[in-house]
């Protein structure tokens, strides 16, 4: 078994019994023993040719010997448990001791004691412990001091030449070994925090987060890489009061808040904030349009070991960044979502309170009418007031099935089982129809149509039936929502590729707040309990649903007190549409009190997909 | 001395309906389509009772009712609710609203003369 492996087992096993924390103690430790082992083991050589040479050794070299024994005691009281700092003092102290045996010697031996003395501070020094050295030197100045000046004794034995110089080799060669162990010792500690640092990076680009360091200001000292793909933006334009910048005015008290908080506890501190992206100007230099990232950023303090003048330890925060736009976009959406939800919800709840109004309405009359001529007792004699009665079923029953069929039409076309029929036709006779068929209930209520459209057009392909009735549904709503005395104007045109045909009425017209939610489903422009007129609020929902069958679009022109402008346009040759699709529904508020067919281009159109 | 009944109903056909109902039993009749002229009505006639349809044009019936009720001289006419909403807590929210009685649409001929009977000869005068 060599030396070196006995060594090696050695060290293994101290290295056990002291567990040293870090990688950089353990070099150390390491270092330290290998160092003292070899000098123990140049001694037990040295040791027979010094007996040899000497014979029979006087005691103050026997002393001497002793002490030179001190620095193995260190390795076998590490060995025990003892700490690095306490086998270090052993270790000197057992130079310091050599020294001061050496000065025994007499004035041939001053000189190697010096050295000596000089070789304990050198030991002391490689410890690395400032108190230490200042001991050791302290002690090995008095005793240079007290043997230069007590006068040496004359040497009782004569100092060859020969034994100078290896004396001397011998302590050069230890101070070689310390100073190879405190090389040793660097190296290891350079290329620990070398790889501390790149295991660090690894970590940050792992995480895939920005892992900044921040100080006390929030001034960045450090940026890992991760913000070049986050964020467009390299570590330079982040370090120093660039990120600073780059948070958004309104949000940079949270910012700094964040960080004070980090700095007063011991847990992470986190905050939404938003970042403006990518580089401050443009590369003409003009202020670019700024972009902003939500972030998420997690802060926590970092130990405060020592104050330091690099400007990289004035880090006391580690910050973590991480882009959390699409999450929060994803939050945002669904809450629109809901809230949309909420919305249908409560429309829908109208709409049924409103339809269970319109068939209630026509039901009473039927079944209040129909419990008269059943009753016996209560049924009227005159023959011609029980005719009347029926009539007056009869007509609520018709109304009822309208009623009925609405909400029938409106629900295929939500369900996309409402099937159109195109045909080639001409739109004046049909017009005609409609006007005739509105007149009736028009000069009831002492409102004139006005018929604005040619004797002649081409042909439209559509669905014939369902023209009809968008017309008829406009017509009728025009002329309810129209006072005696107004007018309802019919006008119909080709326009390119298609077809315009629009309803304007003299009307109450439709207020702004409302007309932005005219075409959402079930939205009726009135308040549930007071109804100034009859019908569902079905109307448009049926003429959107028809539109959009036929691929055409709508536009509402309105104001309160203004008259109201519906206007529709269809394709020339409507294409029959694959599955439900709802028109699209153009709203402009009406300014001034001039009726006119709006046109698509106008300016201030609001968009209601 | 025959009992005054004032319908207030936007409805025609509704309207034909009570009002002939009340006249075939020998009530006699006032008819209002609009809150307005229902209380203008009340005002001048001083009805034993009134029957109120909840979706009027322009003035919800509640509202009408509130009239009433802060009427000293109109206070004690007894105002029966007639409505064709019949969601969940339209009641509550009907007799909250200082009405005395609730029918909604569509009524039960016999509960409606019977409701008519009971309001209108409580009430004095």
């Amino acid at each position: 078994m060599s030396v070196a492996s006995v060594i090696e087992q050695r060290l293994a096993g101290i290295v056990i019994a002291q567990a040293p924390a870090t990688a950089v103690e353990r070099v150390r430790l390491k270092a330290f023993v290998a160092v003292r082992l070899g000098f123990a083991a140049f001694l037990m050589l040295a040791a027979p040719a010094w007996l040899l040479a000497v014979s029979s050794p006087p005691a103050w070299q026997c002393a001497g010997f002793a002490a030179l024994l001190a620095p193995l005691c260190a390795v076998f009281a590490l060995s025990r448990g003892a700490t690095l700092d306490i086998a270090e003092v052993v270790s000197v102290a057992g130079l310091l001791g050599f020294a001061v045996a050496l000065a025994f010697g007499g004035a041939d031996y001053s000189a190697l004691s010096f050295a000596v003395l000089l070789l304990a501070v050198l030991e002391a020094a490689a410890s690395g412990r400032a108190g230490f050295l200042l001991a050791v030197a302290g002690v090995a100045i008095v005793v240079a001091g007290v043997v230069a000046l007590s006068g040496a004794p004359p040497s009782s034995a004569g100092l060859t030449q020969a034994s100078v110089a290896f004396l001397l080799a011998a302590l050069i060669g230890y101070a070689s070994a310390l100073g190879w162990a405190m090389a040793y010792t660097n190296a290891a500690a350079t290329f620990g925090e070398r790889r501390e640092t790149l295991r660090h990076e690894a970590l940050a680009q792992t995480i895939g987060d920005l892992v900044l360091r921040q100080d006390r200001d929030g001034s960045v000292v450090h940026a890992s890489n991760e913000g070049v793909t986050m964020f467009g933006l390299s570590p330079r334009d982040l370090v120093g009061r660039g990120l600073f910048e780059r948070i958004h005015v309104a949000d940079r008290p949270t910012f700094l808040s964040t960080i004070a908080d980090a700095l007063d506890v011991d847990s992470t501190a986190s905050c939404l904030v938003r970042l403006r992206r990518g580089a401050l100007n443009d590369d003409d230099g003009a202020l670019g349009e700024p972009s902003f990232a939500w972030i998420e950023m997690r802060v926590h303090r970092l130990p405060n070991e020592r104050r330091s003048t690099d400007p990289q330890d004035r880090a006391a925060v580690v910050t973590i960044i991480r882009d959390v736009t699409r999450a929060r976009q994803v939050e945002e959406d669904i809450l629109a979502a809901r809230e949309r939800a909420e919305q249908a919800n409560v429309w829908k709840d109208r709409f049924l309170a409103n339809v269970t109004h319109e068939l209630r309405t026509p039901l009473n009359a039927i079944i209040g009418f129909a419990e008269i001529l059943g009753n016996e007792e209560i049924a009227p004699p005159d023959p011609a007031r029980r005719r009347e009665y029926a009539q007056i079923i009869h007509t609520s029953g018709h109304h009822l099935l309208e009623v009925v069929n609405s909400i029938l039409d409106v629900s295929k076309i939500d369900a996309g089982s409402f099937d159109i029929v195109t045909e080639p036709f001409s739109l004046p006779p049909l017009l005609d129809q409609c006007c005739d068929m509105m007149s009736l209930r028009a000069g009831k209520g002492g409102v004139s149509i006005v018929r604005d459209y040619p004797w002649e057009m081409d042909e439209i392909v559509a669905d014939k039936r369902a023209c009809k009735q968008i017309i008829i549904n406009l017509m009728s709503n025009a002329v309810k929502f129209t006072a005696a005395g107004g007018t309802v104007t019919l006008t119909a045109r080709p326009e390119g590729n298609s077809f315009l045909i629009a309803v304007s009425d003299t009307g109450i017209g439709i207020s702004a707040s409302d007309l932005a939610h005219i075409g959402d489903p079930f939205f009726q422009a009135h308040n549930s309990t007071t109804r100034a007129y009859e019908g569902t609020g079905l109307g448009l929902s049926l003429v959107r649903g028809l539109v959009g069958l036929h691929g055409g679009s709508i536009v509402v022109e309105s104001a309160l007190g203004q008259g109201t402008t519906v206007a529709i346009r269809l394709p020339a040759h409507c294409a029959v549409q694959g599955g439900p699709r709802l028109a699209q529904i153009e709203t402009v508020v009406r300014r001034g009190s001039n009726l006119r067919v709006p046109n698509v281009d106008q300016t201030g159109l609001k968009k209601i997909a | 001395m025959p009992k005054t009944v004032l319908i207030v109903e936007d409805n025609e056909l509704n309207m034909k309906l009570f009002n002939d109902l009340l006249e075939a039993h020998g009530y006699l009749t006032l008819q209002a389509r609009g809150g307005v002229e229902a209380v203008e009505l009340a005002r001048a006639h001083h009805p034993n009772l009134i029957l109120m349809d909840i979706q009027l044009p322009e003035v919800s019936g509640l509202q009408v009712t509130q009239w009433i009720k802060d009427d000293e001289n109109l206070r004690s006419i007894p105002v029966v609710a007639i409505t064709a909403f019949a969601m969940k807590g339209d009641e509550e929210k009907i007799r909250q609203g200082g009405c005395e009685a609730y029918l909604s649409k569509p009524i039960s001929v016999v509960k409606f003369l019977e409701t008519v009977r009971s309001y209108a000869s409580e009430a004095q005068g």
